[in-house]
């Protein structure tokens, strides 16, 4: 059992390369024009965005696009920030809502092509091989996580496979702490239920699968 | 503590985010009930799950994103300069068309009572209020400056006088007409006055 709470270096905190200038004043310059500027936040940033979008959309070529309209975004918006505050979790904001409201849209276009295609086109065919036994635990894993609400997964993604911490997640996501801490809660109990049942699922499915193979 | 808020706090410690004191009381009420008990093991080891290893990613993080961002940037900075440009060619005329309107509008005098009188049938733009003969009478002038010459272009051909109204003079291309000092009972409703045919 851990007996205090996590202790890491702030992942969002102002990073400052040695003998390099910082965000904020990377931030300023930027915002008088200077593409440079702007070109080494976008540098010192972009792996670690590129990474959290990664966790949400499952795709390499998908998270660098919408890293690259964050970073437009930001850029566009570098007049709205408030230079008293950190620029990491602010950027991380731009990006995290940008990335849920692509999600968003696609689950909508989903939905609709689902409900305008024939029924027949979505029946499974009995002899291809069931596609969930190709799956490894990390993909597990990852369906799992597809099924918890947003407001939850979001959390879960960015503290559990991220290791944001809570008030960096608070800053990120626009609440206070306390009310992250409480969905980081939720969404593990979401999860730990959801992932007991699928352990069930997929120990019923392998005996029922021996029970048919020693008939 | 009671299990729902035992059970909060177990999701935070498994995954570290519980203080020492915090943890010191959850402890406490865990070694006192099983069921809270058994959440936590059900807990510690989902989270196990999720945690250890984290799902890896198969991305590609080494290639930066910069020379496309700062392609696209220099993009919109030129349609952005462009837009300038052209604002900046139309931005003179723009400005002396509305000091133009803004002299006309502060130097024409309203004609409130044309619509008043008339109505909104009539086409307010070819009609011009003429000297009264008499205190007392109101004349407005039609003059037909667009439909040519001819019976056809009279206005009493397309516009018909109903009570309360006289025609007072006519030829070709104008007609005058005269109306009377009329009691409130007499007139009639300000837009039935005149009627198109």
């Amino acid at each position: 059992m851990p007996s205090e709470t996590r202790n890491d270096k702030p992942l969002t905190a102002d990073v400052r390369p040695a003998g390099g200038v910082g965000d904020a004043r990377l931030v300023e310059e930027a915002r008088h024009g200077d593409r440079d500027a702007f070109g080494e936040l976008v540098k010192r940033y972009e792996q670690r965005l590129i990474r959290v979008i990664l966790r949400f959309v499952h795709d390499d070529e998908l998270a660098r696009d919408l890293a690259q309209e964050t970073f437009l975004r930001v850029f566009e918006r570098l007049d709205q920030f408030d230079p008293s505050r950190r620029f990491g979790p602010w950027m991380f904001r731009i990006g995290v809502n940008l990335t849920l409201d692509y999600l968003r849209k696609r689950k909508r276009r989903i939905r609709w092509s689902l409900f305008s295609d024939s029924a027949g086109d979505k029946l499974p065919d009995p002899s291809a091989p069931d596609p969930r036994e190709s799956l490894d635990t990390s993909q597990e894993v990852r369906s799992v996580i597809d099924r918890i609400p947003e407001t939850y997964r979001s959390v879960l993604v960015l503290r559990d496979l991220e290791g944001f911490s809570t008030s960096e997640i608070a800053a990120i996501m626009n609440r206070k702490e306390a009310t992250i801490r409480w969905r980081l809660a939720e969404a593990r109990d979401r999860f730990q239920k959801l992932w007991i049942r699928h352990l069930e699922q997929t120990a019923g499915s392998t005996a029922n699968h021996k029970m048919d193979n020693d008939v | 503590m009671n299990c729902t808020r035992a059970r909060t706090e177990i999701a935070l410690w498994a995954g570290g985010d519980l203080g020492d004191q915090e943890t010191g009381r959850l402890e406490r009420h865990v070694a006192l009930c099983p069921q809270c008990r058994e959440y936590r093991s059900r807990m510690a080891g989902s989270l196990r799950a999720l945690q250890n290893p984290p799902p890896p990613l198969d991305a590609n993080l080494h290639d930066s994103v910069w020379p496309q961002v700062a392609s696209r940037l220099s993009v919109q900075s030129q349609h952005e300069a462009q837009r300038a440009e052209r604002l900046n060619r139309w931005l003179p005329a723009a400005a002396v068309a509305a000091v133009c309107l803004a002299v006309i509008a502060l130097t024409s005098e309203p004609e409130p009572r044309q619509q008043d009188i008339y109505g909104q049938s009539l086409p307010a733009d070819r009609f011009t209020w003429g000297s009264p003969a008499s205190p007392d009478d109101t004349f407005v002038r039609w003059q037909e400056s667009t439909a040519g010459f001819g019976p056809a272009a009279r206005p009493a051909a397309r516009y018909e006088l109903l009570p309360g109204v006289r025609e007072w003079g006519q030829n070709s291309y104008s007609t005058d007409w005269r109306i009377p000092p009329l009691t409130a009972e007499e007139l009639p409703a300000p837009e039935v006055r005149l009627r198109q045919r």
